[in-house]
């Protein structure tokens, strides 16, 4: 027990001192980007100067860097990152709106990627040749499909053609969202799917090409009792971490299932944003995104050390 | 309408909202793409155009509409210059003008504008107007809404058209005068669009800089009132019941504006019926959309243009003969065929037709339109020779092009090779939007580019929208110093002429000089694309739509 806390705790400071790094990052890309914010927020084609110094000072624009970024910093771990300075709005109340879609989004981009790409991976390892070789055709196409190819070859035929499923938007209500996310998760996740299903496949075959399964085997035991005991706890642990990194990369991935299906998540207000250059939207955002890699994976280690506790003394040793 | 009749142009005086745009988003430069057919459903059928779609014959529960170009920033019309906010903004707020489909104008909260002389506009009111809340519009209210576009502070993208007042006042119960320190006929115009529109003063001062915020909205006297904005998803509009025009009121009960800006989506949605129309049809999803019979496809004239402008006043681009050889070098029927894919035509100056196509000097316009060189054609040759006359001291030249616009990027692409052909470099820089929006008002930042490629529009009606701005000295656009007595004697007359006849005859005599400058290499109009499912009709076909209450007019289609 004590070990674990120990692990868990030395996680957590690995994700705080992750996050305060890609924070400074963050803010010093956006600030040494070229152009002039306070530009777009005046409008007008002939800025009056005036106004541009107020807006330069309402947001601390013309401070030192590091100034701007503790001020920022400041902001954002007292739960007031600022004000949106396209639309004028609290960046709370912005992210607050679209953070249930896009966790929505990933959670079921998530079950599908674990549900399908482990049983498939499961049964193309164990199965017959053919299903082997079906499973691997498959992945082998999904692998290569970028999420914006596969939105659209979807909506081609499951929104505008067979008219199941909705072409845009996120709908109301738990049930309805879910219904209008169905089609971008697939998408988020195919690829995704795909890869687990593969690593998958090659994890349970090496796990069943060992020695002690084949010991196991030849001393008789009932064959599901070795694949479970053996095969597949063995081959848990390195799926799981690859499954861990990959869901914890959807967050980046939302972007553009977001922006394909018109869901207004996190990943499309980032994508919009960007191409306002609302930097105090983007920068917590970005950060957002960051720590919800960070968090997911620390996780999985945290679970992988659950199920192999020999985890915990490796990282107590090292 | 005829195809070949061309727009009127007041396209170049049109860069100046453009550059709004720009700075705002860049959104404007990033894709206007002007439509070219009417409702034949031969996706190679030729381009009919049409100035509005059948009027509807009853009312309709509700219609999905799509923005192109995402959500809007605000809906407070000083922060309304692109085609998100303008499309939304014109069915809640009122111009004192309404703009109407061959861009004329109409008595709107104004029952007229007078041009009273030539430094003195009186405006009239309607009696009887109420905003949504029940109060009535005063005079007071029309000062401060015009007044507005002034304050520094508040920095209205409309600011350019008040650059000229001095003095806004109540003179009647009913009757606000605007004085001017300089003359400026375009101002009547103007009142026509964004910069005409009238809040209720009384809500706008509460709200404060929250006024146009999703969470605040606005108060004015449109056919539609502000249902629901929910940020990131849709703005719904609903029929305002007590609107003061019968005749004018709402069709549909609740209007929904989504934000679509990927193209494959926006076709699937438009195909699939979820969504009912589009102003600005996504030119790779037009074929798949002219050909369903889901809805249909409608072309009108517009006052959208591409260009190339000089972006200082030395280097190459600067002379006026290197430009006119790249204007010859530029095929503009193929760039309209390939990079507008048929849906639009060749101009001639920076000023589209379609502009003074309203106005009662419309003949004088034309014949001088009519009368100015068509270079549509390349002429290599002709080129060759003024390339070789100017004998640049440098043959390579920057060309900036806001970053992500692919039409742009094509165009900017053709010039690159139309360039080399004359023996000349042209090197392609994309610029982020900060950048590019940087271009139009810090000299320092565009001395590093010879050219920049924009597309821009003009939302109301005036051949005199953007020509001072290109022609007189320390006009906004005037980035290569041009001057030339006759056409500043010209122009300052077209200004100050109440008459409009005398005024276009010396805009005319003007716009002669200074055409063959290429003060903008003027590639096309892009013609306005509109889509509507077979359920619906009214709306106009023509650009108009950017600065009329077009939704208040979208209802059943005669089934």
């Amino acid at each position: 027990m004590r070990a674990l806390l120990i692990f868990v705790g030395r996680k957590l400071a690995g994700v705080l001192a992750t996050v305060a790094v890609a924070s400074l990052v963050i803010y010093g890309a956006l600030y040494a980007a070229p152009g002039d914010a306070a530009v777009l927020l005046v409008g007008g084609h002939q800025p009056d100067p005036a106004a541009l110094a107020q807006i330069r000072a309402e947001y601390h624009l013309d401070d030192p860097f590091l100034a701007q970024y503790w001020h920022w910093v400041t902001g954002v771990l007292s739960g007031n990152p600022g004000e949106s300075i396209v639309v004028g709005e609290p960046v709370t109340d912005l992210i607050g709106a679209r953070l249930l879609n896009t966790v929505l989004l990933v959670g079921y981009a998530s079950v599908l990627i674990l549900g399908f790409g482990v049983t498939g991976g499961i049964v193309a390892a164990l199965g017959r040749r053919t299903v082997d070789v079906a499973i691997t055709g498959t992945t082998t196409v999904l692998i290569a499909a970028p999420a914006f190819v596969a939105a659209i070859v979807l909506i081609w035929v499951f929104a505008t053609k067979l008219a199941w499923f909705p072409v845009y938007g996120s709908g109301t209500g738990f049930v309805d969202r879910i219904y209008h996310l169905t089609l971008p998760a697939f998408a988020l996740s195919l690829s995704y799917l795909a890869y687990v299903t593969r690593i998958t496949r090659a994890e349970v075959r090496t796990a069943l090409a060992a020695d002690h399964v084949e010991a196991a085997a030849a001393r008789g035991l009932r064959r599901r009792s070795v694949l479970r005991r053996h095969v597949l706890r063995n081959a848990a642990p390195p799926v799981l971490a690859v499954s861990g990194i990959t869901v914890a990369g959807l967050f980046a991935g939302t972007a553009v299932a977001e922006q394909a299906f018109g869901v207004p998540g996190l990943g499309s207000l980032l994508v919009q944003s960007a191409a306002r250059q609302d930097l105090v939207v983007v920068q917590v955002i970005s950060l957002l995104l960051v720590a919800g890699f960070v968090v997911v994976n620390m996780l999985v280690d945290v679970v992988n050390a659950l199920l192999d506790p020999r985890l915990l003394r490796a990282g107590e040793a090292s | 309408m005829n195809p070949t009749r061309r727009t009127s142009g007041a396209r170049l005086r049109r860069l100046l909202p453009v550059v709004t745009s720009t700075l705002v988003a860049s959104l404007v430069l990033v894709g206007c793409n002007g439509g070219g057919s009417s409702d034949d459903k031969a996706a190679d059928g030729k381009i009919t155009l049409t100035e509005t779609t059948p009027a509807a014959v009853g009312d309709v529960d509700s219609v999905t509409w799509a923005l192109p170009y995402g959500e809007p920033r605000s809906l407070d019309p000083a922060k309304t210059g692109d085609y998100s906010a303008n499309s939304i903004v014109t069915n809640l707020c009122e111009s004192l003008l309404l703009l109407q489909p061959d861009f004329s104008t109409a008595p709107g909260l104004a029952t007229a504008v007078t041009q009273k002389d030539p430094t003195t506009v009186v405006i009239s009111l309607r009696d009887g107007v109420t905003f949504w809340d029940g109060s009535e519009m005063t005079a007071e209210d029309v000062v401060y809404s015009l007044k507005r576009n002034m304050d520094p502070k508040l920095a209205s993208y409309a600011a350019h058209v008040f650059f000229n007042v001095a003095s806004i006042d109540k003179t009647g119960p009913l009757e606000v005068t605007v004085r001017f320190r300089v003359p400026d006929v375009q101002f009547v115009n103007s009142m026509a669009g964004v910069p005409g529109m009238i809040v209720d003063q009384a809500f706008a001062t509460k709200a404060g800089p929250k006024f146009g915020t999703p969470s605040t909205g606005v108060q004015c006297t449109g056919p539609f009132t502000v249902g629901s904005w929910k940020s990131g998803q849709n703005i719904t509009l609903k029929r305002n019941p007590t609107y003061w025009d019968a005749a004018r009121k709402a069709k549909a009960a609740t209007f929904e504006f989504v934000f679509l800006s990927d193209d494959s989506t926006l076709t699937s949605a438009l195909l699939s019926g979820e969504v009912d129309g589009i102003y600005g049809v996504p030119l790779g999803g037009l074929a798949a959309l002219r050909r369903s019979d889901v809805g249909t496809v409608y072309f009108g004239e517009s006052t959208e243009t591409y260009s190339l402008g000089p972006a200082s006043d030395s280097g190459p681009a600067a002379d006026p003969r290197i430009r006119q050889a790249l204007d010859l070098a530029i095929d503009k029927n193929s760039f309209a065929s390939s990079v507008l894919k048929g849906t639009g035509r060749p101009l001639k100056t920076f000023t589209p037709p379609l502009v003074w196509s309203g106005s009662p000097a419309k003949e004088v316009y034309d014949a001088g339109y009519d009368a100015l060189l068509d270079t549509s054609k390349a002429d290599l040759e002709a080129a060759k020779k003024l390339v070789a006359e100017a004998a640049p001291s440098r043959k390579s030249l920057t060309l900036a092009v806001p970053a992500g616009n692919q039409s742009l990027l094509q165009t900017a692409t053709l010039a690159q090779a139309a360039a080399e052909k004359l023996g000349l470099t042209l090197t392609i820089k994309q610029l982020q939007p900060t950048q590019f929006g940087t271009l139009f008002y810090d000299p320092a930042a565009r001395a590093q580019f010879d050219l920049v490629a924009t597309t821009g529009y003009i939302e109301v009606p005036g051949a005199l929208y953007y020509a001072p701005g290109f022609v007189l000295e320390g006009g906004l656009f005037n980035w290569t110093n041009y001057s030339d007595p006759s056409v500043t004697k010209n122009i300052l007359t077209a200004t100050s002429a109440t008459d409009p006849t005398a005024s276009a005859n010396a805009f005319v005599a003007a716009q002669k000089v200074y055409a063959p400058a290429k003060l903008q290499i003027t590639l096309a109009e892009s013609y306005n694309r509109l889509f509507l499912n077979k359920r619906l009709t009214g709306a106009p076909a023509s650009f108009s739509y950017i600065s009329s209450p077009w939704a208040a007019q979208v209802g059943k289609a005669k089934s």
